[in-house]
């Protein structure tokens, strides 16, 4: 089993422990940077810190680099030796074609694009010179959670929905 | 001084802990009658989004979620001192909070999220479709040139797969869970093996009980699939006060 500092949560032997705050920085920036109360004018945030790893991580859905990148994933397994990995619980299984073949909707593909917009007007048209620059002014927007599109930092075309305030720049 | 605004919360009786909080400023109350507001001074405005900084928000909320009801704010939210605070928010928003205070007063937010390594996963797809499985074989000794587009066309059900997996993984874990909360959100996969990412809503008295149904959760899952199960946390997946569209409700 994969364990790094973003996964495993056991309890020693048995069991499932709850952790009294998110363990990474991925958990923690989903659960404060666009969810909570907002009074959108108060919303002052300099974006220009946030490592961009954390989006890097974000899941990538229909482009063929992510295609490739399963297509090799999938010929590198050794099905020889599967025994130990046999099986997904039954919650996991049980997936019909039909039901595979359908395209996906609902909760998941209305992802929020939010986190990756925040971080498009930096890599955009800011320098990546870090978190000791002053000036930089975000204003959050309310926003619907769970947007319909879901985009990755990097395209270029995506529509910016984000405002930068003019009175600091 | 600019104050930053961690959230709002019935004014409690008694001492107050200091918390350290964003920029290292001690996290304390500014009262108006019946509401408070956690606050710590913002020496640097716009505050930085950074590790230090996103964690501390989140630390400090939690440590309070786990004593009281706290409705929090999204990182980054300063107000020009603290007359603002009180003017602006306690006093200025002051119905509104008491709707929200009142409707999760009873509640926390548990966040449970599965994960699954991508070669379990990949296995599974393989195991489970046929069509996988063909393409698979078929590509198997071919040179990658030639054989692109069916690399891609492989690529493309995978993802699809997987997809269908998270989804039909996400309903079931739902089901299970929904009739132990309020109300459930569920969020976007963090990662490529992330396979469910949710939000519940629950009665603090109920948090026992959540813990055991997350427990058998565990248990069924067995160790191919491992449970990020945290809280209780203030709820930010629920509460939302947008200042142009007033309170909505959760649920």
């Amino acid at each position: 089993m994969t364990t790094t500092a973003l996964t495993t949560r056991y309890a020693a032997g048995s069991g499932v422990s709850r952790a009294p705050q998110p363990s990474g920085l991925a958990d923690v920036i989903d659960l404060i940077l666009d969810k909570g109360l907002v009074i959108d004018v108060y919303v002052r945030v300099a974006l220009v810190g946030i490592e961009l790893l954390t989006i890097d991580a974000r899941i990538v859905v229909a482009s063929v680099d992510t295609y490739l990148r399963f297509a090799e994933a999938v010929n590198r397994l050794d099905l020889e030796s599967k025994d130990d990995a046999k099986g997904l619980p039954d919650l996991l299984g049980g997936m019909e074609e039909s039901g595979a073949k359908r395209k996906t909707s609902g909760a998941l593909e209305g992802a929020k694009s939010t986190l990756s917009d925040l971080f498009s007007s930096d890599d955009e048209d800011e320098d990546e010179d870090d978190e000791d620059r002053d000036g930089e002014e975000e204003e959050s927007r309310p926003r619907r959670r769970r947007a319909q599109t879901r985009r990755r930092s990097g395209d270029g075309d995506r529509p910016r929905r984000r405002r930068r305030s003019s009175s600091r720049e | 001084m600019d104050a930053y605004v961690y959230g709002v919360l019935r004014a409690p009786e008694g001492a107050w802990p200091a918390r350290e909080g964003v920029d290292g400023q001690d996290a304390g109350l500014v009262t108006h009658g019946h509401l408070a507001a956690l606050v710590s001074d913002a020496p640097t405005v716009p505050v930085k989004a950074n590790r230090r900084n996103l964690t501390a928000h989140s630390r400090v909320l939690q440590e309070v979620a786990r004593e009281r009801c706290i409705l929090p704010m999204r990182f980054g939210v300063v107000m020009p001192d603290r007359e603002a605070v009180v003017r602006e928010l306690l006093e200025g928003r002051a119905d509104e909070l008491r709707v929200e205070l009142d409707a999760f007063e009873p509640y926390v937010e548990l966040d449970l999220r599965v994960i699954c390594p991508e070669e379990v996963l990949l296995r599974a797809v393989v195991a489970e479709r046929r069509d996988v499985a063909t393409l698979r074989d078929a590509i198997g000794g071919k040179p990658p040139d030639a054989a692109y587009y069916d690399r891609i066309r492989l690529g493309e059900l995978v993802a699809e797969a997987v997809s269908a997996k998270r989804e039909t993984l996400t309903s079931r874990v739902a089901a299970k869970l929904e009739p132990l909360a309020v109300a459930t959100d569920v969020g976007e996969a963090l990662h490529e093996e992330m396979l469910a990412n949710l939000a519940f809503l629950v009665a603090r008295d109920g948090i026992a009980q959540f813990d055991d149904a997350v427990e058998r959760l565990g248990k069924d899952f067995g160790s191919n699939v491992s449970l990020r199960y945290v809280g209780p946390l203030a709820p930010h997946r629920f509460v939302t006060l947008a200042s142009e569209s007033g309170v909505q409700a959760w649920a």
